[in-house]
Protein backbone atom coordinates (compact mmCIF):
# COMPACT_ATOMS: atom_id res chain seq x y z
CA UNK A 1 0.00 0.00 0.00
CA UNK A 2 2.86 2.60 0.76
CA UNK A 3 4.76 1.68 -1.76
CA UNK A 4 1.72 2.10 -3.99
CA UNK A 5 1.07 5.55 -2.83
CA UNK A 6 4.70 6.50 -3.90
CA UNK A 7 4.27 5.70 -7.08
CA UNK A 8 1.03 6.77 -7.02
CA UNK A 9 2.46 10.67 -6.00
CA UNK A 10 5.40 10.17 -8.29
CA UNK A 11 3.29 9.40 -11.35
CA UNK A 12 1.36 12.85 -9.80
CA UNK A 13 5.15 14.60 -9.67
CA UNK A 14 5.96 13.03 -13.81
CA UNK A 15 2.69 14.48 -15.17
CA UNK A 16 3.63 18.46 -13.09
CA UNK A 17 7.26 17.60 -14.92
CA UNK A 18 5.86 17.00 -18.47
CA UNK A 19 3.59 19.47 -18.03
CA UNK A 20 5.93 21.94 -17.37
CA UNK A 21 8.23 21.07 -19.82
CA UNK A 22 4.79 21.47 -21.81
CA UNK A 23 4.72 25.08 -21.28
CA UNK A 24 8.35 26.02 -21.52
CA UNK A 25 9.59 23.72 -24.81
CA UNK A 26 7.06 26.27 -26.64
CA UNK A 27 9.03 28.53 -28.86
CA UNK A 28 8.08 31.99 -28.35
CA UNK A 29 8.89 33.07 -31.84
CA UNK A 30 8.17 30.47 -34.48
CA UNK A 31 7.73 30.99 -38.34
CA UNK A 32 6.40 28.11 -40.20
CA UNK A 33 8.10 27.15 -43.47
CA UNK A 34 5.49 26.02 -46.02
CA UNK A 35 8.27 25.58 -48.91
CA UNK A 36 8.81 22.12 -50.98
CA UNK A 37 11.58 20.58 -49.68
CA UNK A 38 13.80 19.12 -52.56
CA UNK A 39 16.38 16.46 -52.05
CA UNK A 40 19.98 17.86 -50.88
CA UNK A 41 17.99 20.91 -50.26
CA UNK A 42 17.87 22.59 -46.98
CA UNK A 43 15.71 21.24 -44.72
CA UNK A 44 15.53 24.06 -42.30
CA UNK A 45 13.29 27.67 -42.79
CA UNK A 46 16.09 29.47 -41.12
CA UNK A 47 19.43 30.08 -40.94
CA UNK A 48 21.34 31.62 -38.07
CA UNK A 49 24.69 33.07 -37.48
CA UNK A 50 25.68 31.75 -34.68
CA UNK A 51 29.85 32.67 -34.63
CA UNK A 52 30.24 36.45 -35.72
CA UNK A 53 30.79 37.01 -39.65
CA UNK A 54 31.97 33.03 -39.63
CA UNK A 55 29.76 30.30 -39.11
CA UNK A 56 25.87 30.26 -40.21
CA UNK A 57 23.72 27.31 -38.72
CA UNK A 58 20.45 26.32 -40.40
CA UNK A 59 17.43 26.35 -37.65
CA UNK A 60 14.12 24.91 -37.99
CA UNK A 61 13.24 27.81 -35.86
CA UNK A 62 14.26 30.74 -33.87
CA UNK A 63 13.89 33.24 -30.81
CA UNK A 64 14.50 36.86 -31.33
CA UNK A 65 15.32 36.94 -27.44
CA UNK A 66 18.38 34.96 -28.36
CA UNK A 67 20.22 37.53 -30.19
CA UNK A 68 23.07 39.53 -28.97
CA UNK A 69 25.50 42.14 -29.99
CA UNK A 70 28.29 41.64 -32.19
CA UNK A 71 30.58 43.15 -34.49
CA UNK A 72 29.61 41.97 -38.06
CA UNK A 73 27.90 42.93 -40.81
CA UNK A 74 25.05 39.71 -41.00
CA UNK A 75 21.81 39.89 -39.35
CA UNK A 76 21.12 37.82 -36.46
CA UNK A 77 19.24 35.45 -38.74
CA UNK A 78 17.91 34.71 -42.09
CA UNK A 79 14.27 33.41 -43.66
CA UNK A 80 15.05 30.73 -46.04
CA UNK A 81 12.51 32.00 -49.06
CA UNK A 82 10.79 29.28 -51.29
CA UNK A 83 13.25 30.12 -53.51
CA UNK A 84 16.06 29.63 -50.96
CA UNK A 85 14.77 26.26 -50.30
CA UNK A 86 15.09 25.08 -53.48
CA UNK A 87 18.47 26.44 -54.18
CA UNK A 88 20.15 26.50 -51.05
CA UNK A 89 22.21 23.02 -50.40
CA UNK A 90 21.72 21.31 -47.25
CA UNK A 91 24.73 21.72 -45.03
CA UNK A 92 25.59 21.81 -41.45
CA UNK A 93 26.96 25.02 -41.56
CA UNK A 94 27.16 27.87 -43.93
CA UNK A 95 30.54 30.11 -44.14
CA UNK A 96 30.53 34.11 -44.99
CA UNK A 97 30.90 33.38 -48.55
CA UNK A 98 28.61 31.21 -48.98
CA UNK A 99 25.84 33.67 -47.26
CA UNK A 100 27.46 35.83 -49.29
CA UNK A 101 26.42 34.12 -52.71
CA UNK A 102 22.91 33.39 -50.73
CA UNK A 103 22.22 36.93 -50.34
CA UNK A 104 23.54 38.20 -53.68
CA UNK A 105 20.86 36.20 -55.68
CA UNK A 106 17.17 37.57 -56.88
CA UNK A 107 14.47 36.54 -56.45
CA UNK A 108 15.61 36.65 -52.71
CA UNK A 109 17.23 33.50 -51.17
CA UNK A 110 17.52 34.56 -47.82
CA UNK A 111 15.45 37.60 -45.85
CA UNK A 112 17.16 38.95 -43.03
CA UNK A 113 15.28 39.00 -39.76
CA UNK A 114 15.48 42.31 -37.83
CA UNK A 115 18.74 44.42 -37.58
CA UNK A 116 22.72 43.93 -38.96
CA UNK A 117 25.23 43.20 -36.17
CA UNK A 118 23.60 40.61 -34.29
CA UNK A 119 24.52 37.13 -33.17
CA UNK A 120 22.44 33.90 -32.20
CA UNK A 121 22.85 32.21 -29.19
CA UNK A 122 20.94 29.22 -28.86
CA UNK B 1 31.15 17.64 28.54
CA UNK B 2 30.70 14.33 26.90
CA UNK B 3 27.48 14.71 27.49
CA UNK B 4 26.52 17.56 26.04
CA UNK B 5 28.12 16.71 22.89
CA UNK B 6 25.99 13.50 23.02
CA UNK B 7 22.99 15.83 22.96
CA UNK B 8 23.87 17.85 20.56
CA UNK B 9 24.54 14.79 18.34
CA UNK B 10 20.88 13.82 19.04
CA UNK B 11 19.34 17.10 18.51
CA UNK B 12 20.42 17.50 14.98
CA UNK B 13 19.59 13.44 14.32
CA UNK B 14 17.51 12.69 11.71
CA UNK B 15 14.65 10.26 12.37
CA UNK B 16 14.30 7.07 9.70
CA UNK B 17 11.31 8.47 8.63
CA UNK B 18 12.43 11.81 7.80
CA UNK B 19 15.32 10.70 6.18
CA UNK B 20 12.88 8.31 4.15
CA UNK B 21 11.22 10.97 3.46
CA UNK B 22 14.34 13.60 2.07
CA UNK B 23 15.32 10.09 -0.42
CA UNK B 24 12.01 10.04 -1.86
CA UNK B 25 12.01 13.72 -2.38
CA UNK B 26 14.72 13.91 -3.75
CA UNK B 27 14.29 11.23 -6.17
CA UNK B 28 10.62 12.69 -7.30
CA UNK B 29 13.27 15.85 -8.10
CA UNK B 30 15.55 14.00 -9.94
CA UNK B 31 12.59 12.31 -11.81
CA UNK B 32 11.13 15.70 -12.69
CA UNK B 33 14.06 16.52 -13.82
CA UNK B 34 14.48 13.74 -16.54
CA UNK B 35 10.88 13.22 -17.69
CA UNK B 36 10.90 17.46 -18.10
CA UNK B 37 14.16 17.51 -20.32
CA UNK B 38 13.35 13.79 -22.23
CA UNK B 39 10.07 15.52 -22.62
CA UNK B 40 11.59 18.77 -24.94
CA UNK B 41 14.12 16.47 -26.47
CA UNK B 42 11.53 14.38 -28.02
CA UNK B 43 9.01 16.89 -28.75
CA UNK B 44 11.52 18.79 -30.84
CA UNK B 45 13.97 16.01 -31.81
CA UNK B 46 14.76 17.53 -35.20
CA UNK B 47 16.31 20.47 -33.58
CA UNK B 48 17.98 18.95 -30.43
CA UNK B 49 19.59 16.46 -33.27
CA UNK B 50 20.63 19.61 -35.43
CA UNK B 51 22.62 21.06 -32.64
CA UNK B 52 24.15 17.68 -31.82
CA UNK B 53 25.26 17.84 -35.40
CA UNK B 54 26.99 21.31 -34.82
CA UNK B 55 29.07 19.67 -31.75
CA UNK B 56 32.18 18.45 -33.95
CA UNK B 57 33.00 16.06 -30.99
CA UNK B 58 29.70 13.75 -31.14
CA UNK B 59 28.81 14.52 -34.62
CA UNK B 60 29.20 11.01 -35.66
CA UNK B 61 27.17 9.48 -33.30
CA UNK B 62 24.59 12.45 -33.37
CA UNK B 63 21.79 10.22 -34.76
CA UNK B 64 22.21 7.64 -31.91
CA UNK B 65 23.14 9.93 -28.64
CA UNK B 66 19.68 12.04 -29.96
CA UNK B 67 17.39 8.80 -29.59
CA UNK B 68 19.94 7.13 -26.99
CA UNK B 69 19.73 10.30 -24.42
CA UNK B 70 16.01 10.62 -24.00
CA UNK B 71 15.58 7.05 -23.73
CA UNK B 72 17.69 6.93 -21.05
CA UNK B 73 16.47 9.79 -19.16
CA UNK B 74 13.25 7.44 -19.28
CA UNK B 75 14.33 4.42 -18.08
CA UNK B 76 16.01 6.53 -15.16
CA UNK B 77 13.23 8.22 -14.46
CA UNK B 78 11.17 5.04 -14.13
CA UNK B 79 13.95 3.56 -12.08
CA UNK B 80 13.36 6.24 -9.72
CA UNK B 81 9.57 6.10 -9.70
CA UNK B 82 9.61 2.04 -8.88
CA UNK B 83 10.23 1.81 -4.47
CA UNK B 84 12.80 -1.36 -5.58
CA UNK B 85 14.51 0.18 -8.10
CA UNK B 86 15.37 3.57 -6.41
CA UNK B 87 19.01 2.90 -5.73
CA UNK B 88 19.93 1.43 -9.06
CA UNK B 89 17.85 4.53 -10.84
CA UNK B 90 19.75 6.86 -8.33
CA UNK B 91 23.32 4.97 -9.33
CA UNK B 92 22.49 5.90 -13.16
CA UNK B 93 21.40 9.09 -12.54
CA UNK B 94 24.48 9.60 -10.66
CA UNK B 95 25.43 8.09 -14.00
CA UNK B 96 23.81 9.92 -16.36
CA UNK B 97 24.73 13.65 -15.23
CA UNK B 98 28.29 12.60 -14.75
CA UNK B 99 28.73 11.78 -18.74
CA UNK B 100 26.27 15.11 -19.07
CA UNK B 101 28.89 17.15 -17.11
CA UNK B 102 32.16 15.80 -18.24
CA UNK B 103 30.79 16.58 -22.27
CA UNK B 104 30.13 19.83 -21.22
CA UNK B 105 33.35 20.49 -19.69
CA UNK B 106 35.16 18.47 -22.83
CA UNK B 107 32.64 20.91 -25.04
CA UNK B 108 33.51 24.22 -23.44
CA UNK B 109 37.77 22.62 -23.63
CA UNK B 110 37.34 21.96 -27.54
CA UNK B 111 34.43 23.33 -29.23
CA UNK B 112 34.60 26.92 -30.74
CA UNK B 113 31.28 27.41 -30.45
CA UNK B 114 28.16 25.59 -27.88
CA UNK B 115 25.05 24.95 -28.96
CA UNK B 116 22.73 23.86 -26.19
CA UNK B 117 19.28 21.65 -26.85
CA UNK B 118 19.18 20.43 -23.54
CA UNK B 119 15.32 20.88 -23.10
CA UNK B 120 13.01 23.62 -21.76
CA UNK B 121 14.13 26.26 -19.49
CA UNK B 122 17.35 24.69 -18.52
CA UNK B 123 18.30 25.75 -21.96
CA UNK B 124 18.38 29.73 -20.46
CA UNK B 125 21.52 28.73 -18.57
CA UNK B 126 24.91 29.84 -19.59
CA UNK B 127 27.91 26.48 -19.83
CA UNK B 128 29.01 27.46 -16.45
CA UNK B 129 25.91 27.55 -14.60
CA UNK B 130 25.15 24.26 -16.25
CA UNK B 131 28.09 22.68 -14.87
CA UNK B 132 27.12 23.73 -11.08
CA UNK B 133 23.49 22.56 -12.15
CA UNK B 134 24.37 19.32 -12.88
CA UNK B 135 26.97 19.07 -9.81
CA UNK B 136 23.83 20.64 -7.38
CA UNK B 137 22.06 17.05 -8.65
CA UNK B 138 24.80 14.39 -8.82
CA UNK B 139 25.42 16.15 -4.52
CA UNK B 140 21.92 15.62 -3.41
CA UNK B 141 21.41 11.92 -5.48
CA UNK B 142 24.68 11.28 -3.26
CA UNK B 143 23.24 12.59 -0.19
CA UNK B 144 19.94 10.24 -0.69
CA UNK B 145 22.35 7.44 -1.52
CA UNK B 146 24.17 7.94 1.58
CA UNK B 147 20.53 8.16 3.61
CA UNK B 148 19.81 4.84 2.15
CA UNK B 149 23.20 3.43 3.25
CA UNK B 150 22.37 4.91 6.87
CA UNK B 151 18.87 3.35 6.94
CA UNK B 152 20.14 -0.20 5.89
CA UNK B 153 23.08 -0.19 7.97
CA UNK B 154 20.69 1.23 11.38
CA UNK B 155 17.85 -1.87 10.43
CA UNK B 156 20.46 -4.27 10.46
CA UNK B 157 21.65 -2.70 13.74
CA UNK B 158 18.42 -3.69 14.96
CA UNK B 159 18.49 -7.00 13.81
Amino acid sequence: MKNFRKIAFGLLVGALALGFSAFTSTHKLTRNTTFVKHAGMITEGFIAQTVAGNEFDPESSVDGDNCSDATTSYSCTYTVTSTGASNIPEKSSYTASDMNSYLSHSPAWLTANGSANKVYNP
Amino acid sequence: MESAITNIKSRFRISITTKEKIITAICWLCMALFIYTAYAKIVDHTRFLAGLTRVHLISGVAVFISYAVPISEIIVALLLLIPQTVKIGLYSFIAVMSTFTVYIISAMIWEPHLPCHCGGAIEKLSWGQHIWFNLAFIIIAIIALRLMQLITSFKNLRK
